[in-house]
């Protein structure tokens, strides 16, 4: 069970949060926003539709890994309001957490950890 | 007056809102404006090539969106007990239905595997978010 006191508790976290996590470690940003710097962020192998998007918000609102912050117009897209979000503190520790856990997962699958005959992905 | 190219993006975004309707209203009520406009954005940034094959391009992506988040959504509001009505839950299940079919014609039984993490991740939310509003407050930031 998540617990704010271990940000390594919330780990694994699935793609979607983690893409967004880390599109917010740039600054905070509005749905569509966050939503093309997803896309970019993975050479376009990640895309959300909105509902992934706002069902992945949702969860990380709830876990208080992401909060909301001044809510305002984009003026490069329309004079819509627009909800931006941020990450908190808690967010930042898990997201830095994850890509620990990530970068340690493909140090030992590059020194050939990964399959049992040992053979390294820089062999195979 | 509205140009050519934003009331096709307000008559695509009308029909987008109307198809929100097969997600819980609590959610609906919290994002649905903001998906509504989101969904408009990506069309209109789309919109600059061919605007056919764009629009088209953007409905089948949010289809397949749909066909995935509003499952998860509906499961997760119905294990926290909201009020989803007979005909969205009969709804979903249709839509669920159709799409691990056209999923497993199309890729074969693996393609079952995502429905399952799906469900198996919903529940496992549902019981830890259970959990967590029965303990007191707890962590940082409120």
């Amino acid at each position: 069970v998540p617990h704010a006191d271990d940000p390594t508790s919330f780990l694994p976290l699935p793609s979607a949060p983690l893409h967004i996590l880390l599109a917010l470690g740039e600054g905070e940003r509005h749905g569509y926003a966050l939503m093309s710097d997803v896309e970019a962020l993975s050479d376009g192998a990640v895309k959300m539709g909105p509902g992934t998007l706002y069902g992945a918000i949702k969860r990380l609102l709830a876990d208080k890994l992401i909060e909301e912050s001044t809510g305002r117009a984009d003026p490069e897209l329309s004079e819509q309001r627009r909800r931006y979000y941020r990450l908190t503190s808690l967010g930042e520790q898990v997201c830095a957490a994850e890509v620990k856990r990530l970068s340690n997962l493909l140090d030992r699958a590059g020194s050939g950890a990964w399959r049992p005959g040992g053979a390294s992905l820089g062999n195979a | 007056m509205r140009s050519p190219r934003a009331q096709v993006s307000t008559r695509h975004g009308s029909l987008y809102q109307r198809l929100l309707w097969l997600y819980p209203a609590s959610f609906r009520r919290e994002y649905g404006e903001e998906m509504v406009l989101v969904f408009t954005d990506r069309l209109r940034a789309e919109a600059g090539r061919r605007r056919r094959a764009a629009s088209a391009r953007v409905w089948l992506h949010t289809v397949g969106d749909l066909a995935l988040s509003v499952p998860k959504q509906q499961l997760e509001a119905f294990m926290s007990r909201q009020q989803t009505t007979a005909l969205q839950l009969s709804a979903v299940v249709a839509m669920v239905v159709l799409t691990i079919a056209a999923a497993s014609y199309f890729a074969g039984p693996f393609a079952l595997v995502p429905f399952l993490g799906i469900a198996a991740g919903s529940s496992t939310r549902s019981a830890t978010l259970s959990t967590s509003d029965r303990a007191p407050a707890r962590g940082s930031g409120g």
